[in-house]
């Protein structure tokens, strides 16, 4: 048994070694197998490293060549600005020879009066963390040359990740030259320029001031008992120092267009006042030629225009006076029609005819030009600077419009363009407003004005002014003396001259602004003759209220009083109370924006911007029969209302209600009375956006 | 499972109950691989579970403590071949920390075919370690037996507790706190 036992044991472990031995053999195999592979994957790996380090060789071999052979020139500094290497076309522009170049100092090669400048510039470099950099150094070669060299240098790190410089540079010495001469051809333009401003603007200040004395002197006589014929006469006198002052603006205006600094400024008036006396002033002109001045405006024209009155009138003057200046027989006249008409907007056509002696087809397209009439002859018989007509096309491109012309030769010319304009209040309500605003005196509480002038005529226009409107002042006739009064008196509003004598206006507002009473706060309004926007900016930041272009009209004057004088803070609680027109839902108002009189004037602002669209698209879907009438009318109910307009939002109400009972016929024709209200409601909206505009 | 496994489970039979007892196994078990073992082959994990209960049924000893023997007896073995996995310790925790992180995951290297358990521990203020055994072969008093030697190895003085986290003893965890010396 035991035999038999040792039997089996020896017998099961000369099988276990078997099985191990044969295992151990197909794991050898195995092994020899991947022994096998990793010797051939080596020898692949060995192939591939010597075709790739052929491959960098020869590439390096191309980039060194290139490098060599370069139109730059390349080299390589260490961090002790030591030179490592440079490419044959540097050493050949050094003048040096390799030797004396590599392992010498890079300041070595530069002049003493720049030695300094680089150091610095390359020690600031290497203690920043840029990593490339330009800039122009002069060197000097072997033969003594100076010439500019410009370089690129980039930061880098050799294996011991010790910092050196690559650089590629180029001899700059024809660029530097040209850019220097440039610079100086540069400055002296803009020094020549300067000088030109400098001209405008003292020709500006020279002219106005006698200028406004005219005017001011005039509106003096027509302030003294006049017979019919003597009234009549000034007032010509009157509009011709108004042309003139226009026309001297307009010269002035040409150089403002051209600068780009000329500013559109808006203002509401009746285009038929201002045709009837733009045109009337030629009737006493010419009376030796037998030409009929005719104007017609456009009956349908129910509102004030709001656009730049000015340089529209310089426009239709420039053209009249042109066609008036061409014709000897027959007519000129001025037409005014509209075109096309939204709720807020009226587009005008103005057309200027003559019956004249007509442009030639060809010379139709130069006569817009600068200083171009149609020819040589033209000129020597009929005068003039050739400006007009240039001018008004560019004031015309300005305001967004272009001008045309038709003409036949010996038949007279057509000028004319179409104008986009805003709607202003209705004429009439706007002559009722002028009757009331007629210069019966200012109606304030007494009031004592600080008049601060220089030139004794505008001293005397504006006291007596101020006399007529019973106010009192004061007048003193340099900065230094209205500083001197704002010590201890506390006027209620100062008119201030910024051109003076001794101390200038601007440098005493900033003293008045600095005292530490109530002066601090008054209202400035500076009275300047410049209309350089550049002033005025000066003035706004000496810390002026306002300002006032000299001349002014008494008309002008009294509106800035009315704002100033009236908005001080006594009267301001008197203000709040009589806010919005009782025309609009003052209850609703009120409860809505309160005393917040910027907020509402936002509001009244952004339903102008958007009326016109809301209304057109009301005309539109009411002309669809879809749910658009329903969703539009819903959207617009509202809008009324936020205006005071709360009548209208009853009327699109009803409408929506007329919807849904399938009343087509009420829906329309209370959409119709949605529109004729708003059109109608509009100049209380614009006179409230007036009133809201003097108390913000 | 690995050959060792057969083999040195083998040789604790022949130890215990002589040669006798292993040939009994063997010709009483139905084994595909006839009970030829060696440590460099692999067998199926079934026959060390015939092998054990028939040695449980044969010696009236419960399979359970067998196999926690058998991991005292393997324990020698692993420390006898394998010194320089407990060399690299100083403590019981920490060396029972690196089967799963270290020793097994060199053993996995270097037979791929081996189905090693999975071990999740967790040493709070060194004084509780936390170890759950999980897998499939369900051989936890294996464990125990490789833990209780361990902790004598390290002169490591604690308690082992064992609770079963799943029945079937697929998942079981091991609380072994250390006690005062
Ligand atoms: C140097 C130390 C160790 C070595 C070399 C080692 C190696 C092995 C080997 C080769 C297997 C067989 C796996 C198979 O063939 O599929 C195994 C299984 C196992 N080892 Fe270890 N081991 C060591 C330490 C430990 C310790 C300390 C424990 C105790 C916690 C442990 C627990 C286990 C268990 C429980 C199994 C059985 C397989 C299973 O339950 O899934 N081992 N080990």
């Amino acid at each position: 048994m035991e035999l038999e036992l040792l039997k089996k044991r020896l017998e099961r472990e000369r099988a276990a070694r078997k099985q191990a031995e044969s295992i151990l053999e197909q794991k050898a195999a195995e092994l020899y197998e991947a022994n096998s592979q990793l010797v051939a994957l080596n020898e692949n790996l060995e192939e591939e490293i010597k075709l790739r380090s052929k491959e960098l060789s020869d590439s390096e071999l191309r980039y060194r060549r290139l490098v060599e052979q370069a139109s730059d020139i390349f080299f390589n500094i260490d961090d002790t600005g030591r030179f490592t290497y440079m490419n044959a076309t540097g050493v050949h522009r050094f003048g040096y020879d390799n030797e004396e170049i590599v392992g010498h100092y890079f300041s070595e090669f530069v002049p003493d009066s720049h030695k300094k400048d680089l150091i610095l510039h390359y020690a600031l470099f290497m203690s920043s963390d840029r990593i490339a950099d330009y800039k122009e150094f002069p060197i000097k070669s072997k033969t003594g040359e100076v010439f500019w060299m410009g370089q690129n240098v980039n930061r880098l790190n050799d294996d011991s990740s010790k910092p050196y410089f690559s650089a590629v540079a180029r001899d700059i010495s024809k660029q530097k030259i040209l850019k220097d001469e440039l610079e100086l051809a540069r400055q002296a333009a803009v020094k020549a320029q300067k000088a030109e401003k400098q001209f405008l603007a003292n020709m500006s200040h020279e002219i106005r001031t006698p200028l406004n004395a005219i005017i001011g002197m005039s509106h003096l006589i027509n302030d003294t008992p006049l017979s019919e014929e003597q009234g009549e006469y000034v007032d010509i006198l009157i509009s011709s120092t108004g042309i003139l002052k226009n026309l001297i603006s307009d010269i002035l205006d040409m150089s403002k267009i051209d600068a780009g600094t000329l500013v559109l400024q808006e203002k509401e008036f009746s285009i038929e006042k201002d045709i009837k006396s733009l045109v009337r002033s030629f009737l006493h002109k010419s009376k030796d030629k037998a030409v009929t001045y005719r104007y017609e405006v456009d009956p349908k024209i129910k509102n004030e225009i709001i656009t730049d009155q000015q340089l529209l009138n310089q426009v239709l003057l420039n053209l009249y006076s042109n066609g008036d200046k061409f014709t000897e027989s027959g007519s000129v006249s001025l037409t005014v029609n509209i075109v096309s008409e939204t709720v807020t907007n009226l587009n005008l056509l103005f057309s200027v005819e003559d019956t004249g002696i007509g442009i030639d087809k060809k010379e139709v397209t130069t006569v817009f030009d600068e200083f171009k009439q149609a020819n040589k002859e033209i000129r020597s018989k009929y005068g003039g600077t050739g400006l007009g007509l240039s001018i008004s096309k560019k004031l015309l491109n300005l305001m967004g419009s272009d001008i045309k012309l038709e003409s036949i030769p010996g038949e007279g010319s057509n000028f004319y363009f179409e104008l986009s304009v805003k709607k202003g209040r209705l004429l009439e309500d706007a002559k009722a407003v002028d009757k009331e605003a007629d210069l019966t005196g200012y109606q304030g509480q007494s009031r004592m004005i600080l008049v601060v002038e220089d030139n004794k005529l505008n001293v005397k226009y504006l006291t007596r002014l101020l006399e007529k409107w019973s106010i009192d002042f004061v007048v003193k006739s340099n900065g230094r003396e209205a500083v001197d009064f704002c010590e201890d008196n506390f006027p209620d509003l100062i008119l201030m001259d910024l051109q003076m004598p001794v101390m200038d206006g601007f440098e005493a507002t900033q003293i008045i602004r600095k005292m530490d009473n109530a002066n601090a706060y008054i209202p400035i309004i500076a009275l300047t003759a410049s209309t350089f926007l550049s002033k005025k900016q000066m003035a706004e930041q000496v810390g002026m209220t306002d300002f006032l272009s000299k001349p002014f009209t008494p008309d002008q004057l009294n509106t800035k009083l009315r704002i100033y004088l009236e908005n001080s803070p006594s009267e301001v609680v008197q203000l709040n109370n009589s806010r919005f027109s009782d025309k609009l839902d003052t209850g609703y108002l009120q409860s809505a924006y309160g005393d917040d009189a910027a907020y509402s004037l936002e509001i009244f602002e952004t339903y102008m911007e958007i009326i016109d669209d809301e209304i057109s698209t009301l005309k539109q879907v009411l002309m669809e029969s879809d749910d658009g009438l329903k969703n539009h009318l819903h959207k617009i109910k509202p809008i009324f209302t936020m205006v005071g307009l709360s009548h209208i939002s009853e009327i699109v109400k009803h409408a929506e209600q007329s919807y849904s009972d399938k009343d087509n016929e009420s829906v329309t024709s209370q959409c119709h009375k949605v529109i004729e209200e708003t059109s109608a409601s509009l100049p209380i909206i614009l006179a409230e956006i007036k009133r809201l505009k003097t108390i913000v | 499972m690995k050959g060792i496994v057969f083999t040195e489970f083998l040789d604790m039979v022949e130890e215990k109950f002589g040669y006798a007892m292993v040939d009994d196994l063997i010709e009483n078990s139905d084994l595909s691989s006839k009970g030829i073992y060696t440590a460099v082959g692999t067998y199926h994990h079934s026959e060390i579970v015939t092998l054990l209960t028939n040695l449980s049924d044969k010696s009236k000893i419960d399979a359970e403590t067998l196999l926690k023997s058998f991991g005292e007896y393997l324990f020698e073995t692993f420390l006898k071949q394998y010194p320089q996995f407990f060399a690299a310790h100083d403590d019981a925790f920490s060396f029972l920390e690196s089967i799963d992180s270290h020793i097994h995951v060199e053993v996995q290297k270097l037979y791929p075919e081996a189905t090693l358990p999975k071990f999740v521990t967790h040493i709070s203020e060194d004084k509780v370690m936390s170890m759950i055994y999980q897998s499939e072969r369900k051989m936890a008093s294996l464990a125990e037996g490789l833990i209780h030697k361990s902790l004598l190895h390290y002169n490591d003085n604690c308690k082992i507790e064992k609770t079963l986290i799943n029945e079937d003893g697929s998942e079981v965890k091991f609380t072994i706190s250390r006690l005062a010396k």
